[in-house]
């Protein structure tokens, strides 16, 4: 689960009401290099799943582009940086606490670039390296895609068990829909060698 | 300049950073007289040998494998011996191997984590590894390399990086293909170019002079650098069997810890990776007894700080002890072999591995297949009394120093134990009168 603050500097794009849909229908694109989802988050958390759950639906939905990448990740470890660097843009998906209703959620795009230097010079991690941490290094080693998109799902419970709670589970289909409208899109769409 | 003492110090860390887990530091130094100086343990016990209990043995290294996140391995595979003594399970040579296979990948994994993101900033005077990585870009390519490669044997070998899950009672419910492990061999290979990349950027790094002449543990085998079963050895002499764990941790309650205390002939015991390097240093692969030589690190060395030092030879050890059991193994992968079924359903057993910062131990009574009771001594629960020694004598020793350099010195010790300090925490013994 996400939590706090993203010192890398954030725009909050769009919030959208988990019972709201796509309005419009999309048709499947092919061939899209360059574009990754992936969840954190433990699927048995509860809500906290939610993110390991939209993969699987994006794994079977008709209309996911050719050659998007999926990864059901949990965490992100610094060492995942490593693969970061073939992809143009990314799209996380995961709990957090955005003080909405349950099953609420939110599109923020990561301003990755220009990192001040104050702000490195002052990071510090306490115990682990967070979701924060190894984007900011990701952009400093220029592994990072340029183009980052989180999706912030407002959970009801992380209570043991791989269930989520009804309100976040009606979410799901969502925002596979507006993962997909986004990676099918061409307005929308990231072309390996043109950032966004 | 000569050093002006310091009258009165007060230090409280709340809480350590870059360590696993909660812990503080508190310091009362006044008028030459020590009057606390505590590492203080303020996490809740987690309870899992009660959650153990009544639980199948066959679900046993699973769940004992959620207690860290960084030693899985090490605690599925004590967890396994413990359940195979018990049930008189003598698993096969191949499996024995690649269980050995598994916690060098571990291994590997977690002194990387400890050397390079953890202590290298305290050395190269940054707070963490994210300016690392903008003040020292390869260094720290160089440790998500390593990393990832670690990882990736964790995972061939054990199903998965974290929490294995092909390991059982008996043997494994997974074989890695043959091309698996002659990629991983190779890759190994590549890996000594950064292993002697790393012995160089760190016999460049000072550490604290600072020495605690203490008792070291570790287990001990004929011929091999011991990591899994053997029996415990100490420098102070003296060598039991596994099964008498007990008489050697004698642990204790202490009021400010959620963590037992340990002692053994002594005050306090260290293990980890310096103990082992004391203990064991003939066993070392060759490589990595010349990478100590390079790095001047000779046993006997009392230095703790030096721990994060000997974690470096035994990446080296680690690497081609890997290379060594890789080569055997390819490239026609291993033989598919059922697992060893139990002579019993009842019996009482105890496991000892070493994690990457010292002995553990889970020890079970198995009734019916079933467990009906369940210990485990983690190594950082050992470490906590000799690290609150080291304090003790080193706080009088850098008192001419001013309270940010001391409290600079007093966290980099604890750091440089490794501690896992959620793992350690225990549920106390509650006696109602």
């Amino acid at each position: 689960m996400c939590r706090g603050a993203y010192p890398v500097g954030v725009i909050e794009l769009d919030s959208k009401r988990g019972q709201q849909c796509s309005s419009y229908p999309i048709q499947r694109v092919h061939n899209t290099p360059g574009n990754a989802v992936l969840s954190l988050g433990n699927p048995l958390r509860g809500d906290d799943g939610i993110g390991s759950r939209i993969i699987e639906r994006l794994k079977t939905h008709p209309l996911l582009p050719e050659n998007v990448t999926l990864m059901n990740a949990t965490t992100l470890r610094p060492e995942y940086l490593l693969g970061m660097k073939a992809y143009r843009r990314i799209m996380i998906v995961d709990a957090a606490e955005i003080g909405r209703q349950a099953g609420e959620w939110i599109r923020i795009e990561l301003k990755t670039r220009n990192i001040s230097s104050s702000l490195i010079k002052n990071f510090f991690s306490s115990h682990d390296l967070n979701l924060t941490d190894v984007i900011v290094m990701g952009c400093i080693l220029d592994l990072w895609p340029p183009s980052t998109e989180l999706y912030a799902v407002q959970p009801a419970q992380f209570d043991w068990g791989a269930n989520l709670s009804e309100r976040v589970r009606k979410a799901v289909p969502h925002i596979c829909d507006e993962i997909v409208r986004r990676l099918s899109s061409p307005s929308h769409r990231v072309v390996p060698g043109k950032p966004e | 300049m000569k050093a002006v003492k310091t009258e009165s110090i007060q230090i409280d860390i709340q809480h350590l950073t870059r360590a696993e887990g909660h812990g503080n530091i508190v310091v009362d130094f006044d008028n030459g007289e020590l009057n606390e100086c505590a590492l203080e343990i303020v996490e809740a016990p987690r309870f899992f040998e009660a959650l153990l209990r009544g639980k199948p043995y066959q679900q046993a290294s699973h769940i004992a494998s959620r207690i860290c996140g960084i030693c899985a391995v090490t605690h599925a595979t004590a967890s396994l011996r413990a359940c195979e003594n018990a049930l008189g399970i003598v698993p096969s040579p191949q499996t024995t191997q690649l269980r050995k296979l598994n916690i060098l990948g571990e291994m590997l994994d977690s002194h990387i984590l400890h050397v390079y993101m953890l202590v290298a900033p305290d050395l190269l005077d940054v707070k963490s590894i994210v300016p690392l990585a903008s003040s020292a870009p390869e260094l720290v390519l160089r440790a998500l390399k390593m990393k990832k490669l670690a990882g990736d044997l964790c995972q061939v070998v054990g199903g998965r990086h974290t929490h294995p899950i092909s390991m059982v009672p008996g043997g494994f419910t997974h074989y890695p293909a043959g091309e698996s492990l002659s990629d991983l061999h190779d890759r190994l290979v590549d890996l000594r170019q950064e292993m002697d990349a790393t012995v160089d950027t760190f016999q460049d790094l000072r550490f604290p002079e600072f020495e605690n002449e203490t008792e070291y543990l570790a287990l001990h085998a004929k011929g091999e650098y011991c990591f899994i079963d053997g029996e415990i050895v100490s420098s102070d002499g003296g060598a039991w069997p596994i099964e008498k764990y007990q008489e050697v941790t004698n642990e204790s309650v202490v009021h400010h810890s959620t963590a037992k205390h340990s002692r053994n002939q002594r005050r306090s015991y260290m293990v980890g990776a310096l103990a082992r390097f004391n203990l064991n240093y003939t066993d070392l692969h060759p490589k990595a007894r010349s990478a100590a030589s390079a790095l001047d690190l000779k046993p006997k060395c009392v230095n703790p700080y030096l721990n994060t030092v000997a974690q470096i030879v035994e990446m080296v050890h680690c690497v081609e002890e890997a290379i060594a059991i890789l080569a055997q193994m390819t490239p026609d992968g291993n033989a598919v072999e059922l697992p060893v079924v139990p002579r019993r359903a009842s019996g009482e057993g105890v496991g000892a591995c070493e994690a990457p910062r010292g002995t553990l131990y889970h020890h079970y009574v198995i009734q019916d297949e079933a467990i009906t009771f369940a210990n485990c001594i983690t190594p950082t629960a050992q470490n906590l009394a000799n690290i609150e020694e080291d304090m003790r004598l080193l706080v009088p020793q850098f008192c001419d120093r001013d309270k940010e350099t001391l409290s600079h010195y007093l966290e980099m010790l604890v750091r440089a134990y490794d501690p896992c300090i959620s793992c350690s925490t225990h549920a106390l013994e509650v006696r109602f009168v």
